[in-house]
Order: C-alpha cells, then sequence, then structure tokens
C-alpha cells in the first residue's frame, strides 16, 4: 500500500539523492542488499536495519505513516563510511598519478620505442649470435668481385626488407591501368 | 539551420566517428580519410572540440597505431601519420616547446613510415619537417628523438644516394646513442646496424662493417635483445637467398621465425614465411611452399591486412601451377572467395578475387593472368584508390 510504503519510498528517494547504489549503501552502512531492497519496497524490516540505513543516509526523521514518523539520532561518521571515501579518494589520486605520468612520457618521448619484455631465450641468442659470425665470415672468405657485388646489393635489404620479403615491390608504370571509374 | 551551424553538426558528428575510431578502429572506417581531406578551418575547429588532453592523448593513438602497421600496411602508416602532422598543426597548449615536440614526433613518424613504403624524397621532406620543430625544443629535452630521426634520416639518404651523409648520420646517431643513452642497447644496434649496412653496400669497407655487424650481433647476445637477433638473422637470411645460399638461408629464416614467434611479434613472421616459401620454390619443393604460403596468408589475415592476404594466394596458386595441381585450383579460388568476404576485403581487391575466381571455375586462369592480379594487389597496397579494370 502506497501509505505503508511511504518510508520506503523516502529511503530510495535519499539513496538516489545521496548517488549510492544498493551495493555501495550496503557496503556503507552493513545491511545487506536483500533488506535494502525490502526497505525500499516497504516491506516489514526491523528497527535496527531501519536506524542504520538512516545514519548510514543522515536522516534524521522519517514518515512511517501518516503522523507516525520515527527519529534516528545521527551517528558520527562510520568507520564503514570512512574507509570507503578513503579508498575512493586514494583510488582517484592514483588514477591522477597514472593519467598525469602518461601525459609526461607522452611529451617527453612520442614516438619512442616500446620496451618489449624479451622472453629467456639463451639458447636462440647463442645460435641467432653465432649465425650472424657465420654470415660476416663467410663474406669475408669471398674473393670474387662478382659475388661481393651481390653481397652489397643484397646487404641494402638490411635498411628496407619488407620490400624483398613481402613482394610490395611498386608495379613498373607500363603496367599501371586504371580506370577513370 | 545556417550554414555554419550546419558545419558545426558535421564537425560534431566528425568527432564522434574518431571517438569511436580511438576505441576500435574497425568500428569507424574512413574517418581518417575524411579527417585528411578537411581544409584547415575545419580541422582547426576539429581540434577545438577536444580537449587539450584529449587531443594530445588522439595524437599518441595515431602514432602508437601507424607504428603497429608500418611493417604490414605502410600506406596505412603514412594517412596515420599524415593526420597526426595535420591535428598537431591546429593544436597548441601553454607550452611552445611542447607543441613543437609533438610535431616533430608527428612529423618523424610521419617520415618513418613514407621510408617504409619507398617514398624517399617524401621522407626526407618530412625528415626535415621534423628536425625543424625539433630545433624549436631544447635540445636536451628531444635529444633521443633527434636521435632517432638521425637514423631514419641516414636510411633515407642511403636511398636517395647520398651516402656521405648516410654513413655520418648513422655514425653520429650510434656515438650519440653509445654516449648519452647507454641504457637504449636495442636502439644502439639499430643505429650501427644501419652504420655497418652502408659501410658494406655503399662504401664496400667490408672489414669495418662487417666487424660491427659481429659487434651488434654480441651486443644483442649479451644483452638478451632477442628482436634485434631475430630481425638480423632474417636480414642476413635475405642475403643469402639473393646470392643463392639457399641452406643457409633457411637456416636463418628458421631462426628468425623461432625468435619473432617467441616475442610474438605477429608482423615480422608473415614475411619469414613467405622468405621460406620462396626458398622453396626455388629447391622445387612445391608443396611444402604451399605450406609456408599458407602460414603467411594465416597470419596476414589476423592481422587484418585482407589485401596482402590476397596478394598471398596468388602465390599459392603459382605454387600449385608448378606442382602441377591444378584441379585444386578451382576449389582453391572458391574457397578464397568463401573466406575473404568476412575478412572486409576492399571493394576493388575483391573484384580482382571474383575475376581469378571465374578464370579458374572456366579452367582458363593463366600464370599472365595470376600475375596481373597479383600486380593489381600491390598496387593496392600502394594505392588504396586502384581501380580493378581488366578485360
Amino acid at each position: 500500500m502506497d501509505v505503508e510504503n511511504s518510508f520506503g519510498l523516502e529511503l530510495r528517494a535519499r539513496r538516489l539523492l545521496l548517488g549510492y547504489s544498493v551495493k555501495k549503501l550496503a557496503k556503507l552502512s552493513g545491511v545487506s542488499r536483500r533488506w535494502i531492497t525490502c526497505a525500499e519496497e516497504g516491506s516489514n524490516i526491523t528497527i535496527e536495519v531501519l536506524r542504520k540505513l538512516m545514519q548510514t543516509m543522515r536522516m534524521t526523521v522519517i514518515t512511517i505513516f501518516p503522523g507516525l514518523t520515527a527519529e534516528a539520532g545521527l551517528a558520527d561518521t562510520g568507520i564503514a563510511e570512512l574507509a570507503a571515501a578513503v579508498e575512493e579518494i586514494t583510488g582517484s589520486a592514483a588514477l591522477a598519478r597514472q593519467a598525469g605520468e602518461r601525459i609526461k612520457s607522452f611529451a617527453l618521448g612520442v614516438g619512442k620505442s616500446v620496451p618489449k619484455d624479451t622472453p629467456e631465450n639463451e639458447g636462440f641468442n647463442e645460435r641467432a649470435a653465432a649465425l650472424v659470425t657465420h654470415f660476416t665470415e663467410h663474406v669475408r672468405s669471398l674473393s670474387d668481385p662478382d659475388n661481393l657485388q651481390k653481397v652489397e646489393k643484397a646487404v641494402s635489404s638490411f635498411l628496407r626488407p619488407e620490400a624483398d620479403a613481402q613482394g610490395t615491390a611498386k608495379a613498373p608504370p607500363g603496367r599501371r591501368r586504371k580506370s577513370s571509374g | 539551420m545556417d550554414r555554419s551551424a550546419g558545419e558545426r553538426n558535421e564537425t560534431g558528428e566528425l568527432l564522434l566517428r574518431f571517438r569511436r575510431w580511438l576505441d576500435d578502429p574497425e568500428a569507424s572506417p574512413g574517418i581518417i580519410r575524411d579527417l585528411i581531406g578537411l581544409d584547415n578551418e575545419r580541422l582547426g575547429e576539429f581540434v577545438r572540440l577536444n580537449t587539450g588532453a584529449e587531443m594530445l592523448s588522439s595524437i599518441r593513438t595515431l602514432l602508437t597505431r601507424s607504428r603497429e602497421s608500418l611493417a604490414g600496411a605502410p600506406r596505412e602508416a603514412i594517412a596515420l601519420t599524415r593526420l597526426a602532422t595535420a591535428l598537431g598543426s591546429c593544436y597548441f597548449t601553454a607550452d611552445p616547446q611542447l607543441d613543437a615536440a609533438v610535431e616533430g614526433d608527428a612529423w618523424k613518424a610521419h617520415a618513418d613510415a613514407l621510408l617504409r613504403a619507398g617514398d624517399y624524397s617524401e621522407a626526407d621532406r618530412a625528415c626535415r619537417q621534423a628536425s625543424s620543430f625539433y630545433t624549436l625544443v631544447d635540445p636536451e629535452d628531444c635529444l633521443y628523438e633527434r636521435t632517432q630521426l638521425n637514423v631514419t634520416e641516414a636510411k633515407v639518404a642511403h636511398f636517395l644516394g647520398d651516402a656521405e651523409r648516410a654513413l655520418a648520420l648513422a655514425g653520429t646517431a650510434a656515438a650519440t646513442l653509445a654516449r648519452a643513452f647507454p641504457k637504449k642497447k636495442k636502439d644502439y644496434v639499430r643505429a650501427r646496424t644501419t652504420f655497418a649496412t652502408i659501410l658494406v653496400a655503399d662504401f664496400q669497407r667490408y672489414e669495418e662493417g662487417l666487424k660491427a655487424l659481429e659487434e651488434c650481433a654480441e651486443l644483442a647476445r649479451r644483452d638478451g635483445d632477442t628482436e634485434s637477433l631475430a630481425s638480423l638473422v632474417n636480414n642476413i637470411g635475405q642475403v643469402y637467398a639473393r646470392i643463392g645460399k639457399l641452406t643457409e638461408a633457411k637456416e636463418c629464416f628458421t631462426t628468425a621465425l623461432q625468435g619473432f614467434t617467441s616475442l610474438g611479434l605477429k608482423t615480422d613472421m608473415p614475411r619469414v614465411h613467405a622468405g621460406l616459401a620462396r626458398i622453396l620454390m626455388q629447391e622445387g619443393r612445391f608443396n611444402e611452399a604451399v605450406s609456408e604460403h599458407y602460414m603467411a596468408r594465416a597470419a596476414y589475415l589476423d592481422l587484418r591486412m585482407p589485401v596482402v592476404a590476397a596478394e598471398v594466394d596468388t602465390h599459392i596458386i603459382e605454387a600449385l601451377f608448378a606442382a602441377g595441381r591444378t584441379r585444386d585450383i578451382p576449389a582453391l579460388c572458391a574457397l578464397a572467395v568463401e573466406t575473404f568476404m568476412t575478412a572486409n576485403l576492399p571493394r576493388e581487391a575483391a573484384k580482382a578475387l571474383a575475376y581469378m575466381n571465374a578464370a579458374a571455375q572456366r579452367g582458363t586462369l593463366t600464370t599472365d593472368k595470376l600475375e596481373d592480379v597479383r600486380e593489381f594487389y600491390q598496387r593496392l597496397q600502394a594505392d588504396p584508390d586502384e581501380r580493378f579494370d581488366f578485360d
């Protein structure tokens, strides 16, 4: 009934005014979410639950029935509420610090290479380094000028390997065909 | 609604699309091209709709995504960095040095992208732009970025035939990194490798060049720099393949692939698969080449690079022709149509695929037609406005 539910509506209105979710109110008041829902629906709840909710939301008076009100003394700010506030502030400060660091790192180093976590791979590294040495020895052993010239040309691909590896070399202009449409 | 109000609404709409793109590039296709197409006035209005921090973060995202697409889709990287330079030119804060640093970084990234795509003259111009912006920043504040730019400038100079300048820039960059940034060993290895390459390729100073390469490999080994070693070995594989040392090339490619795989460097992997496939083709091991090509194709699809993946398809068909498996070609083409329908293949590329499929189903697909389609895919990668118009 509407009359009976007036305290539930008041509780809900106060909760929404404070911007609390049911979950948050439950955390702050120590009342379970189920009981909060019951209270807001106007179901029977204990006086203790009502007191906790009123104190948490800093309500001094609530209408139970028309002409019948209940009062609750304001409790000191609860430890839970303080803890939640501290948690929130700490979280915001951490976020702000993180954002600040990101902006700073951006300002100091846009375009920097992103460091990668190199896995422990000593076997691979040894083998790869040996292959480089083998290559240099091979080139040193070449005496034929033609072969050396081939190496010179191929070494250029060090600076632009993808053109060779991916086959993205541009087609000769003569083969370009482009329609108007 | 008056015209200016209409334009403001359009700019607001662009901002919404751009924000969607920042969250997910697939969610807002075409927004980069649309923003590049804005005149300075509209772009300024677009920038003013953002908060300062938002704009800074957006430019940063553009540069990050350009780096990600650099290896596989340099044209995309060029578009992203072009937009970053345009936004940078309209973005002002209370700190003119920061503004100049942002613009310098955007132009540096643009130069890298142009270099990758082989536009050396444009890359040279972008390097000069970046350099001029960095001169407005306290030298100590941008020494690292300037040194990185020197490496890019060295490569550009090498390709433009200015070997003396290329050598000087690469040598200076390597020396600066060793002196001022001793912890940036990977960067040092890259700069020193560039220096060594120029010594060998442009000056035929083998002893010095090869010694520098050995030094880089040893440094990377000691430092556990698997990425640099894998990259070096991949490059050496390319050299071996070109001079006909196929066994050595294959060993290098196999090793490089292990390194890239262990590091999860997806963009580097398909290039190695392609290198291995070419060697297998030269050895006449066509079926194995097909397998390598399939791996490259899957990797490109995974990287959302459908045009390159479609180009790999033409290599697969070429290998099937070489293996005499012509009966498998129509089925492969039909399957490719199905695969690429879900891979956002651009319209013109889809037309080329359909053309190839139709020819395969009729039994009239020849290696010449295949080459035409492959060249079209290559041109499409270089120029997204390319049209498919084969008779």
